[in-house]
């Protein structure tokens, strides 16, 4: 009898285990963002945590519940006391699901969305606010405002639903993505940027919006390092596109030049706009990309 | 690069089905990338040239393309041109002397010199642009013209398959000549000279001619640069041969007084090669007469001066001479052969002798009164002298002819000359030969002082004319090309010797009474000498064992006689003996027997022998000399005019297809 198929959805994303280990970690955001709710995040606003802050003149209408009648005993003036304010933290997952990321001997869709996984994961038990774009071309999926461990399974679950489709169309997602959500966060891409009309105009717009950016740059081994010698079709996975190419090794190496090339561009460009850039081969295990690279770049600690 | 068969070049048009296949059958494997954005500019610049890009990498291709092309060349039979010379004209000047019987020539290297010359030719003859006349012209001995400038081939060819080797020596001088001579009247046409080169330097003043010394260099050389020399043989020889045979006669005289002639038979053996050579000499006689002779004799190598070819070292090591005195009585053929050795030249294997008589000299002495004469006559060991008075000799010649005296060897005149003299060998002491020319001047010369004497000369051999005394002498004119053997002061001759094809004579102007020359112990030995000399000539001594090249004397007979010469090569040729002439056979251009078919006193057999140092010393020369500064060095360029491919294009073919195989199967990229 043949093994019965298990289907992809009801594989989980994470293993517990890892899940565990994952609890350990917290987002990190070189900013200091503006949460919407209250949450465990110091912010620049003053508010009602047990954290002291600092004193003012009491004004009319002021709680008298806050004045510091210490002080008035010693100066005889009225002085509010004030207390630092903890807010949430937006994290935004931006991953691609296009057809090139349908790719890989290890799936670099399958991988992508077990890294936003992992990262959700961590801002949910952190009680950071995370909202998950999947934009597969035209169309979307959004999960906004998921807060809570309680909310793992639902995200997990939206995760696992999507299937790698449509073009690459980094542009249209990212200024679709910055029409909805105009607060600042930490706003992670997870992509192959495999993009014919370029990367650069969609990081540009996410760090004008005040976003703590992050690019993935997710590929597979195949695509670095293509195993090719001889007369091939190439299909392009996303257009359909045909391409004759009698793949030598001159030309093979010329192609591993031009992708190394681009890795290179993408990470001078992100370099220079504050942007981290992590290169994620999907022959690297994601564990290992979570708790050691996404540490190296600071984006958990 | 040329073609033989430049149709073969259609097979360059198996070269567009190829590349039609190519492309019509290019079956490529579909590979889905994520996207070819990074495809399209790796191969941005390859597009330029985007059907030659397909070509560019695809091996298998290429290998094929050029499978074709090579195959479509080796079937057009490309070939070199050696010879950047169209010749419109040329002479082959071919040797077809003794040597070039040598075996070693030919892809083989067992192959005759002249077939493989011959071949040569044919293969030569077969580039030549039709139009091209030619000439072919051999030498050995002789030079004989065979065909004049022709373009007609079947007519070269003809001449080319009639040559065969004569077994003379090389004398290339007079074929050189004609060569140079033709060549200047046709064009400057070029001379191919195929030979093996053994012979000596040519005289550049001869083939030149009066222009050679008047002539500057640069003239000379370019006369002489019409001649290429192509080489046929090895420059090594393992040659070992018989260089001389002769049976010498020695007179013994029997308790009856008779004398019979023991003969001993003279042998020289000599080794060309220059390694030591131990080979055994058997000397037997052809009836059995005796248990036949064997001698082992080691020769020693002779070493060659590279440049010029020359011996050098001990020559006298490297040959042998040897002695067999055979019993007495023997006569018939007496073969001398080199038994237990093989070499690549079989003509001076062996050699052979023939021995008719065996009873001494018969001398006649037509005199009345010369006391010293017959007494020196008398002590000439083994002569049989009989003397008879001029008036019975003169009786007898008017009765019978000089066939009367036929019967002698030498007659010897003292005082009375005979009526005529035309053959045989004959002494005139104070009696002027009855030839044309020789003439009595009608002087005397008395006492002549301090004559002169010509101590070349065999009849002077051993002789001086110090203190010899002549009272009176006559003063004779003699004919031009007679020698003066002794000369008075005032080129007055007192003994002169005379030889044509058929006669002998010695001549004494003085008598032997009037002189002191018979005191002196010079006088028998001049009478032997002369005696010895003027046998030469006798009808009875005409040589049964000759060289090549040298003629056959047949006998004359009393009535015409149709009969036949039987030759070594086993041909029957039809002679006639004549009663008045001596019929000459000069074909004697093989070594062996000849055989004339006719029942006694006619019926004889010759020996002819090659028994030739320069043509047994084989070794082919690598340039001809001519003069002392000029050499023609050997060159295959001018004989070889193309230099045909096909086979290493073949082996190119041959070598692509298995890397075919190769990258076909193991999937091999560049």
């Amino acid at each position: 009898m043949p093994e019965a198929i298990e289907p992809r959805t009801a594989r989980p994303l994470l293993t517990p285990d890892f899940m565990a280990k994952l609890e350990a970690l917290g987002l990190v955001s070189k900013k200091i963002l503006a949460g919407k709710l209250r949450g465990e995040r110091r912010s620049r606003k003053k508010g009602e945590s047990l954290e002291f802050a600092d004193f003012r003149n009491y004004a009319q209408g002021d709680d008298l519940r806050r004045v510091d009648w210490s002080l008035y005993a010693r100066f005889e003036r009225l002085f509010i006391k004030l207390f630092q304010a903890e807010e949430d933290l937006s994290i935004y997952l931006l991953v691609d699901a296009s057809r090139s990321m349908d790719y890989g001997s290890v799936n670099k869709f399958d991988y992508a969305r077990k890294v936003a996984a992992a990262i959700a994961y961590v801002g949910l038990a952190n009680l950071d606010r995370v909202c998950l774009n999947v934009y597969t071309g035209k169309k979307e999926f959004v999960l906004n405002d998921v807060r809570g461990k309680q909310q793992t399974m639902k995200l997990f679950k939206f995760l696992s639903d999507i299937q790698a489709e449509g073009e690459t169309d980094l542009q249209s997602a990212t200024k679709r993505f910055l029409l909805r959500h105009r607060r600042p966060g930490i706003c992670l891409v997870l992509s192959d940027f495999l993009d014919p009309q370029g990367f650069e105009n969609p990081l540009r717009a996410l760090v004008s919006a005040r976003m703590d950016t992050f690019a993935v740059h997710v590929l597979a081994p195949e695509e670095v390092e293509p195993n090719l010698t001889g007369d091939f079709l190439l299909v392009d996975a996303e257009t359909g596109e045909r391409l004759d190419v009698t793949a030598s090794r001159r030309l093979v190496e010329n192609y591993q030049k031009t992708v190394r090339g681009f890795c290179s561009s993408l990470q001078q460009f992100c370099a220079a706009r504050g942007v981290a850039y992590l290169f994620a081969s999907t022959d690297l295990p994601f564990e290992a990309l979570i708790l050691n690279y996404l540490k190296r770049v600071g984006l958990v600690k | 690069m040329n073609f033989l068969v430049p149709l073969g070049l259609l097979g360059l048009l198996g070269i567009p089905p190829i590349l039609l296949l190519y492309f019509l059958k290019l079956r490529r494997e579909e590979r889905v990338v994520p996207s070819t954005l990074l495809w399209k500019k790796v191969i941005q610049d390859l597009q330029v040239n985007a059907p030659f890009q397909r070509l560019r990498y695809s091996l298998l291709l290429l290998l094929q393309l050029l499978l074709v092309a090579l195959l479509a060349f080796a079937l057009a039979r490309p070939f070199l041109a050696l010879s950047a010379k169209q010749q419109e004209r040329l002479i082959f000047l071919i040797d077809t002397s003794a040597s070039m019987a040598t075996k070693d020539a030919g892809p083989s290297g067992h192959e005759a010199r002249l077939d493989a010359a011959i071949s040569m030719v044919k293969k030569k003859l077969e580039d030549l642009p039709p139009r091209a006349e030619l000439s072919l012209i051999s030498f050995d001995q002789e030079t004989t013209p065979l065909v004049n400038f022709t373009s007609d081939r079947a007519q070269v060819i003809a001449a080319l398959d009639k040559l065969e080797v004569r077994h003379l020596r090389t004398h290339p001088q007079d074929g050189f000549e004609v060569a140079l001579a033709q060549s200047e009247e046709h064009d400057n046409a070029e001379v191919l000279v195929l030979s093996d080169g053994c012979f000596d330097k040519l005289s550049l003043q001869r083939l030149l001619g009066s222009e050679a010394a008047g002539n500057t260099e640069q003239i000379s050389q370019q006369k002489l640069n019409r001649f290429n020399f192509v080489r046929f043989g090895d420059e090594e020889t393992d040659n070992v041969g018989i260089t001389s045979i002769n049976a010498d006669g020695m007179p013994v005289r029997g308790s009856d007084g008779t004398v019979a002639i023991e003969y001993m038979v003279n042998v020289k053996v000599e080794n060309f090669s220059s390694k030591d050579q131990e080979v055994t000499l058997r000397v037997s006689s052809e009836n059995g007469q005796f248990a036949p002779f064997f001698k082992a004799l080691s020769l020693k190598g002779r070493q060659r001066d590279d440049a010029s070819g020359a011996v050098s070292g001990a020559l006298d090591a490297s040959y042998s001479e040897e002695a067999f005195k055979l019993p007495q009585g023997t006569t018939g053929v007496i073969t001398a052969a080199l038994v237990s050795h093989e070499d690549n030249f079989a003509l001076d294997d062996a050699a052979q002798v023939v021995i008719t008589r065996n009873e001494g000299l018969k001398v006649l002495a037509v005199l009345s009164d010369d006391y010293f004469l017959v007494k020196a006559l008398t002590v000439i060991r083994g002569v049989q002298l009989t003397q008879m008075a001029p008036q019975e000799f003169l009786d007898k010649w008017s009765a019978s002819g000089p066939t009367a005296f036929e019967s002698y060897d030498v007659i010897c005149f003292s005082g009375t000359p005979p009526p005529t003299w035309e053959r045989g060998g004959a002494l005139f002491f104070d009696a002027l030969p009855p030839i044309p020319e020789y003439l009595d001047k009608g002087e005397v010369v008395e006492f002549p002082k301090n004559p002169d004497w010509n101590v070349r000369h065999p009849v002077m051999r051993d002789v001086t004319f110090a203190n010899v005394d002549i009272a009176r002498a006559h003063v004779w004119g003699v004919p031009p090309t007679a020698t003066k053997l002794v000369i008075a002061p005032g080129d007055k001759v007192l003994i002169s010797s005379f030889e044509n094809r058929d006669l002998r004579v010695v001549a004494c102007s003085f008598k032997n009474n009037e002189t002191n020359l018979p005191m002196r112990v010079a006088f028998p030995r001049l009478i032997e000498n002369a005696v010895n000399w003027c046998a030469e000539a006798s009808p009875r001594r005409h040589p049964l064992s000759l060289l090549t090249g040298m003629p056959l004397i047949l006998p004359r007979a009393v009535e015409s006689l149709d009969t036949t010469l039987r030759l070594p090569t086993g041909d029957v040729r039809p002679v006639k003996l004549e009663p008045d002439t001596r019929t000459r056979v000069s074909e004697t251009l093989h070594v062996g027997l000849y055989t004339l078919d006719a029942a006694a006193p006619y019926g004889r057999t010759w020996a002819v022998n090659l028994c030739d140092a320069e043509e047994s010393d084989n070794a082919a020369h690598g340039a001809v000399h001519i003069g002392d500064t000029v050499a023609i060095q050997s060159s295959t360029s001018s004989i070889q005019s193309r230099h045909e491919i096909w086979h290493w294009l073949a082996f190119a073919a041959m070598g692509i297809l298995l890397l075919e195989w190769c990258v076909y199967h193991r999937r091999l990229g560049l």
